[in-house]
């Protein structure tokens, strides 16, 4: 290991650990003193032209990267793109509001009438959906702010074997379909919760994120953006959009000639080897595991269905009304077991205990038939992706896989074929940016 | 840097000494952001553990002045609170510690920024020096052939199977650690003990019906809300005599016609039943005003008998009137042993009436009538198991008309039924001989059924902590979960108990405990979780028919003679108050805003404050 890679890992050690220093108590109040407590301030609202502002600057963001990928094919641009909307969305937006947080605005909308959803999340939640329909995902490559913070760190990253990213990959869809049935439930929007960058955004939040977020950037400078590819949730509706997009990054802007250079420019593993012109013989084992997939897929969702509406009980104590209701059940139960605030409030209102139980227990049902809901998906979503896997596909070129590519135009440097690196050496830098 | 041709630096070109001249200041360059940050954190380190010594590291609930000294000195002034001294000792630490505080937080935000600077190049020099370093591009990965690509896709598969897998078995092991939840068991435990029509707004056809609360603060129907014979908490007399007039707010002054029922109670009303035979039954309901005891109204009818009735048969002990009345707040409903049943308005106006038939009933009819929303429940007991005598039948409370009606093959019996909320819906409950039986009360379907009792069955079914309890006289007391289906005799009894087992009175149960007073006057407790018996008293005040009434944790005892006997029930027994009432009373107290209402042989008697507000005590 050079002395670099050891300062590397020592400071970023060190600086998990001093990350916890600037996390400190607030001031306590005063006490054994005469000092008035100031007035509670109220944080100001918000500023609706800061809607307007950001939706605009999103869109903006948009347009240019798509323009940058697929017109310019400029690596450069879409770093420089990068760097603005990490400063932008991140540091000075501080993180709020993204495109992945407003998938639980949007769900929580879906099922819950008594919720407006702010136009605001609607359009960050649509926005890049949209322009990943027709350009491929570059809201990953260039715009997102925690794509973007992981981008930067990427040192010296190592090729995660393909079969290994297919299956990490599916743990974004189990994020996905958790945050969704959370935020539905009305019970947490845990995008926001575990958002292990915005710590780093707003200089300042819990321990533990603090650390998560270390850790995958520390993760991050050898696996490349951790948390996009195999976490993201947002990322996972992408992943499924973006096998649509009208357009999409080619490696070569003109024919591939199978020079296999660029196989290994990918940091992500999106690149898609080309494959030999004859398919393997199809034979009837391959046809009967196809069959077989196929058949175990509605018994895959009812199994999944059930297997996770077991959670139903621990899943709805992730609801404030559940936890409060166990909390003053618990009370009821043993009289010497300390009061909360939350119980102690509740008792002020009044409300019978009944009515408090019953409202625990319906939410609790509605979990219940939500947890089925998730079951199923993830079934359905593990059934597809053994379908995918069984099937055989002839590649002529090297190419991004629609799904995975990050648009982030890392592989455009290494194309021979690209009339722009026809003046390069064969030695080749190790990374334009 | 293993591809670099080594050779004399003067032979390089200028492009190649160009880069490899940035290439080394960008490495120094991070090297030194990269010192830097490392003080900066060790220094962001050490102020975070100096900043208060005694607490644990990263402990994010510990406070500023959460230091020992200062603690010690709070300690020292509690117990010399005019020490000026200390007082200004503390003063001056608690503003050191103040200041020390917003020092280190000074520190810390500069220290933030300063790491975050650092760690920006930092990264910005490893990634120029990353970029400065030639590496040569070799070809990657070939072209899949038919083999290689099988391989893949065979692989990618298992890959996904164990992820699959990795799931599945991390969501049994979340779901096998998970606590079971008690808050059903909490739920039905509570609905059961509140029992009754918690109906909420109207949603059946026709009427209205009173909600939880309202019947809460009532005494609605036999035994209170529920027809469980609690009342969770209210300050209720101790102390009062009946001869004397002491702690006695009023008492009737008419001669009312004679009952073995019990009074209820709705907001300022009280309502109450009676009956003679002069020479033909004449069956009378009283309502009079709860502050005063006025009579309101009155209102009389006569039993006319069917074609070929045989002639009456009053058994003495039970009497015409021995069916405690029921009320939803809008209207008052009383059946009599003639098996009459009647139902009045508040101003006493006629509803609707119809004669059942006098039921067959070997020591007189005695239920009570009990509501469910806006459906008044008969349970018309009568003859033997085989003689297809008996019904449940369901009216609606506005116009009278039979919604439902289930024949039950059991014979006659003197319980009152109660509804009970469980996690699954809503049950009526019934007891007698032989079966225990629920019933969906909407519809009057069946949904379980217990083998347990036998004849003569007087006490009724009561529900608490999540279990119904039913009492087979002189021999069994039952706990049952209410949440099977068909004949649950052998799947659920949960324990069972043999000791001290009442004939006539009622159980009573609350708090974890419930409570058997048999005729004898024995007092028997047993532990509501597992039916292990606490302990067994004997109430001094001979016989005891009426059921017992828990208020709080106070035992409200009537005996016979009119003695009601007050007693500390848990965790163990005590004797609070001997009260006389000066009249023979079988019946059950209602207990209503702060007063009893007792029927004794002549009078019924109101016991606490007076309208004026005085408080008489003996």
């Amino acid at each position: 290991m050079t002395p670099l890679r050891v300062l590397t890992l020592l400071f970023l050690l060190l600086g998990v650990l001093s990350a916890s220093a600037s996390a400190i108590e607030r001031f306590p109040p005063p006490e054994f003193t005469q000092h008035t407590l100031p007035e509670t301030a109220v944080p100001v609202p918000r500023a609706a032209a800061w809607d307007y502002i950001d939706s605009v600057v999103l869109l903006a963001a948009l347009a240019a990267a798509s323009y940058l990928s697929l017109a310019r094919r400029s690596r450069r641009g879409l770093f420089v793109l990068m760097l603005f909307c990490l400063l932008y969305f991140g540091f000075w937006r501080e993180g709020c509001i993204c495109p992945i947080g407003a998938v639980q605005n949007v769900a929580l909308a879906l099922f819950d009438s008594g919720y407006a959803l702010p136009w605001v999340a609607l359009v960050f939640f649509a926005l890049p959906l949209v322009f990943s329909l027709f350009f491929g995902r570059s809201f990953c490559g260039a715009v997102c702010p925690l794509g973007a913070i992981q981008d930067v760190v990427v040192l010296r990253p190592v090729s995660v074997p393909r079969w290994l990213q297919h299956g990490l990959g599916l743990l974004a869809y189990v994020y996905l379909g958790a945050a969704v049935l959370f935020a539905a439930t009305g019970s947490a929007f845990i995008i926001c919760q575990y958002d292990p960058f915005v710590s780093f955004f707003r200089l300042s939040g819990s321990i533990n994120m603090l650390i998560l977020g270390a850790c995958l950037l520390l993760i991050g400078m050898f696996v490349a953006r951790p948390y996009c590819r195999f976490l993201c949730p947002y990322g996972a509706l992408l992943r499924v959009v973006g096998h649509l997009s009208r357009w999409r990054v080619t490696i070569t802007p003109t024919e591939c000639i199978q020079c296999r250079l660029c196989a290994d420019s990918c940091p992500f593993g999106a690149i898609e080897p080309a494959t030999t012109t004859q398919l393997p013989a199809i034979q009837a084992s391959d046809k009967k595991r196809l069959g077989i997939l196929l058949a175990l897929l509605p018994v895959l969702i009812l199994g999944g269905g059930f297997l996770v509406s077991r959670l139903s009980v621990p899943f709805s104590r992730m609801h404030a009304t559940v936890r409060l209701a166990e909390q003053v059940a618990r009370e009821q139960a043993d009289r010497t077991r300390e009061t909360t605030d939350a119980s102690d409030a509740f008792r002020t209102t009044g409300e019978p205990l009944e009515s408090l139980y019953a409202r625990a227990l319906a939410k609790r049902r509605q979990i219940g038939r939500g947890a089925w809901l998730l079951g199923g998906f993830l079934a359905l979503v593990l059934g597809c992706k053994a379908i995918r896997l069984a099937v055989y596909r002839r590649r002529s070129e090297y190419q991004a896989d629609r799904g995975y590519c990050l648009s982030c135009g890392r592989c455009y440097a290494y194309c021979p074929m690209d009339p722009r690196n026809q003046q390069a050496q064969p030695i080749e830098h190790g990374d334009d940016t | 840097m293993a591809n670099e041709p080594n050779h004399n630096q003067k032979d390089w070109p200028p492009d190649e000494q160009g880069r490899r001249f940035w290439q080394r200041t960008a490495t120094a360059a991070a090297v030194t952001a990269g010192l830097f940050s490392l003080i900066v954190s060790a220094v962001l380190i050490v102020n975070f553990l100096r900043q208060s010594p005694s607490r644990q590291l990263l402990a994010e609930d510990a406070g500023a002045l959460d230091n020992p000294q200062l603690i010690e000195w709070r300690s020292q002034l509690h117990q010399d609170p005019h020490n000026e001294s200390l007082k200004q000792r503390i003063r001056g630490l608690d503003m050191q510690l103040r200041q020390d505080y917003f020092w280190r937080q000074g520190l810390n935000q500069r220290g933030g920024t300063l790491l975050l600077i650092g760690a920006a190049v930092f990264l910005i020099g490893l990634r120029l020096a990353e970029s400065l370093r030639q590496r040569r591009v070799e070809p990657g990965e070939s072209p899949l052939d038919a083999a290689g690509q099988r391989r893949f896709l065979s692989v990618g598969r298992w890959a996904v199977a164990a992820v699959g897998l990795v799931l599945a078995g991390s969501i049994l092991g979340l779901a096998l650690r998970s606590d079971e939840s008690t808050l059903e068991a909490a739920f039905a435990a509570l609905t059961l003990e509140a029992g009754a029509a918690v109906g909420g707004q109207a949603t059946l056809a026709g009427g209205d019906y009173p909600d939880w609360d309202q019947l809460q603060q009532n005494w609605p129907r036999f035994r209170g809300p529920g027809g469980l014979g609690v009342r969770a908490e209210g300050d209720y007399p101790l102390n009062w005599n009946g001869e004397s007039g002491a702690g006695i707010a009023w008492k009737s002054a008419e001669s009312i016609k004679p009952g073995n029922s019990s009074p209820i109670v709705w907001e300022d009303r009280v309502f109450i039943n009676g009956a003679d035979l002069c020479p033909d039954p004449n069956l009378a309901v009283y309502c009079f005003d709860a502050a005063s005891g006025e009579l309101l109204w009155q209102q009389s009818m006569r039993h006319s008998p069917a074609p070929g009735e045989d002639p009456l048969e009053i058994y003495e002990d039970t009497g015409l009137a021995a069916n405690t009345m029921v009320t939803d707040g809008r209207r008052a409903f009383a059946i009599f042993a003639t098996g009459d049943l009647v139902g009045y308005d508040f101003q006493g106006n006629r509803l609707w009436s119809k004669a059942l038939g006098v039921p067959d009933s070997v020591y007189g009819y005695a239920t009570s009538l009990i509501m469910y929303r806006n459906l008044l429940l008969v349970q018309l007991d009568q003859g033997e198991p085989d003689d297809d005598k008996s019904v449940l039948y369901a009216f609606e409370a506005q116009t009278g008309n039979v919604a439902w009606q289930k024949q039950r093959p059991v014979a006659g019996a003197w319980t009152t039924p109660i509804i009970i909320r469980t996690p699954a819906g809503e049950q009526c409950l019934t007891c007698s001989d032989p079966l225990v039986i629920s019933y969906d009360p909407a519809d009057g379907r069946e949904l379980w059924r217990a083998d347990l009792m036998g004849s003569d069955v007087a006490p009724s079914p009561i529900a608490a902590n999540g279990l119904v309890f039913v009492v087979q006289p002189y021999d069994s007391l039952y706990a049952i979960r209410p949440d099977g289906a068909g004949d649950v005799t052998k799947t659920h009894v949960a324990w069972k108990a043999e000791d001290g087992i009442p004939d006539i009175a009622s159980p009573v149960a609350a708090n974890g405990y419930i409570y058997l007073l048999d005729t004898g006057g024995y007092l028997t407790c047993y532990a509501l979780a597992d039916g292990k018996q606490q302990w067994q008293q004997e109430v001094p005040g001979g016989e005891f028919q009426s059921s017992p009434t828990l208020v709080g944790d106070r035992l409200y005892m009537l005996s016979r003679e009119g003695v009601m006997v007050i007693a500390q029930a848990a965790p163990s027994f005590s004797i609070l108050a001997r009260s006389p009432l000066g009249e023979i009373s079988v019946c059950s107290p209602a207990f209503c805003r702060g007063r009893i209402y007792i029927r004794g042989r002549q009078h019924l008697f109101c016991i606490g404050k007076s309208a004026e507000g005085e408080h008489a005590e003996p």
